[in-house]
């Protein structure tokens, strides 16, 4: 073996502080490679003596708190006002136990109630939504706001494009760790998203309504969504030979969604 | 020194799981005193902000509290939680911008079990610090996981979702970078560049 080749062995050890048999006989003739084990030790060493600060908040001993006095420890959902559509369903779900999903359940249905309630001018429905402390939740909110100050109907459906996005994305992350049943709400919602919200906006662009120019910017949008949403089923159906059996359905379900979304969106550009 | 990696209990922590998971919260709360500190240390390392880490830590929990009928019995709960603390990194590192914060004078010494922080160990610490958090994410974490934590490759593999080889891969190629830009600072302190031992 040659001093390289040996070098390459100690930092691929779980740890160089304990050399095998094999390696320390030619470390003991090889003063290179000694040094190179003394380094290799000591970086090891050292960075397990990388101070930490502490943390600023005190969030661990809320947690702690509550879970030993009985509290419920939720993910405080949006205040969702009244919507004319989603209103019902919503209450529904923030009744249901509060995990995080039932959070997102909140939060999705928000922005497609909210959607469904601007007045002409485009005027944001009365009420405030409280953004939660997650990261999640605070990119749906986001989305959500957007819509409500969003002129133009492309720039709706670009919103109704990143909302899927992030709810794909959020399913890839969660098919691990989520039970099969929050893992299906969240396969349902991106299902709601792409067909009442991205398909439908989609429908309210018809080309014959549009100058040229906003025919071809529509194509474009359109084509551009389209590819996004292949994009989300190809990398979601990776994904499905990754999991646990019981996530696969809710899995192929988003692939599904964002296959016939796709083809929708694809016709409806060509036919523009 | 090797850092002595958490003794197992595994009925103890099998029992909090099962009490856990039939709605016992004291159970999941024994299990958040075991977790926290070593999730919050970990995910400061990948975001360099006390305050994103100790938010992440407490997404992860809360979204472990709310997944913890799913966990399967037997299984390795420390890794699953980490998890969960690395999909929540990954999302957030997604949407908000991460700023790199230096070695705060008042940085708390981790607890080693009594070993002593030297003046020139403690200016080696500062500029591997640095040349850690230069590191791409996926070294990082696995390199982490590997010597903070003193978890398996296999560990190391489920937590980042790859496979052992590539887990083992990563933590080679994490020391591999630091070994090159850390060379004068590994030196024992005392000993130059060209001593033979």
């Amino acid at each position: 073996m040659n001093c390289q080749s040996i070098q390459n062995k100690i930092l691929i050890l779980p740890d160089p502080r304990v050399l095998p048999d094999a390696l320390r006989d030619h470390i003991a003739g090889c003063e290179v490679c000694q040094t190179w084990a003394k380094q290799a030790a000591r970086l090891d060493t050292l960075l397990q003596q990388l101070p930490v600060p502490p943390a600023p908040g005190n969030k661990k001993a809320t947690v702690v708190d509550d879970l030993t006095r009985g509290n419920p420890v939720i993910i405080r959902p949006l205040a969702i006002p009244a919507r004319k559509s989603f209103a019902g369903s919503a209450l529904k779900f923030l009744d249901q136990n509060k995990t995080v999903i039932g959070g997102l359940a909140a939060a999705v249905l928000v922005v497609l109630g909210g959607w469904s309630l601007l007045t002409p001018s485009g005027t944001p429905p009365v009420g405030v939504a409280e953004t939660p402390e997650h990261p999640f939740l605070k990119m749906i909110v986001q989305r959500d706001l957007a819509l409500a100050k969003a002129k133009k109907p492309v720039e709706r459906l670009q919103i109704f494009g990143g909302l899927a996005e992030d709810l794909s994305t959020e399913a890839r992350s969660l098919a691990r760790v989520a039970s099969p049943e929050e893992l299906w709400d969240v396969a349902q919602w991106f299902d709601n998203v792409v067909k009442d919200g991205v398909v439908n906006q989609a429908r309210n662009m018809p080309a014959d309504t549009l100058t040229l120019s906003a025919q071809r910017e529509r194509k474009t949008e359109l084509d551009a969504l389209a590819g996004k949403l292949s994009d989300m089923a190809a990398k979601t159906e990776k994904m499905t030979g990754e999991v646990p059996p019981d996530a696969k359905a809710a899995l192929q379900k988003i692939v599904d969604s964002a296959r016939a979304g796709e083809k929708k969106l694809r016709e409806m550009a060509n036919a523009g | 020194m090797i850092r002595e990696t958490d003794p197992t209990l595994p009925n103890e922590e099998a029992e909090w799981i099962r009490a856990a998971q039939s709605g016992d919260r004291d159970g999941f709360n024994r299990l958040v005193e075991r977790y926290w500190d070593r999730l919050y240390r970990w995910l400061y390392r990948m975001t360099r902000d006390r305050h994103t880490a100790e938010d992440l830590t407490q997404e992860t929990f809360l979204k472990a509290l709310g997944a913890v009928q799913s966990f399967r019995p037997g299984s390795n709960f420390r890794a699953w939680v980490f998890r969960i603390g690395h999909n929540n990194f990954v999302n957030q590192k997604r949407s908000e911008r991460r700023t790199k914060h230096q070695l705060p004078e008042d940085a708390a010494a981790p607890d080693v079990g009594g070993v002593e922080i030297t003046t020139e160990n403690r200016e080696a610490l500062e500029v591997i610090h640095q040349a850690v958090a230069d590191l791409p994410d996926d070294f990082r974490s696995a390199l982490l996981l590997r010597v903070e934590e003193g978890l398996s490759f296999r560990e190391v593999a489920k937590i980042l979702g790859t496979t052992e080889e590539t887990a083992r891969w990563r933590v080679f190629k994490a020391r591999q970078k630091l070994m090159k830009v850390l060379s004068p600072e590994l030196l024992p302190p005392g000993a130059t560049a060209g001593e033979t031992t």
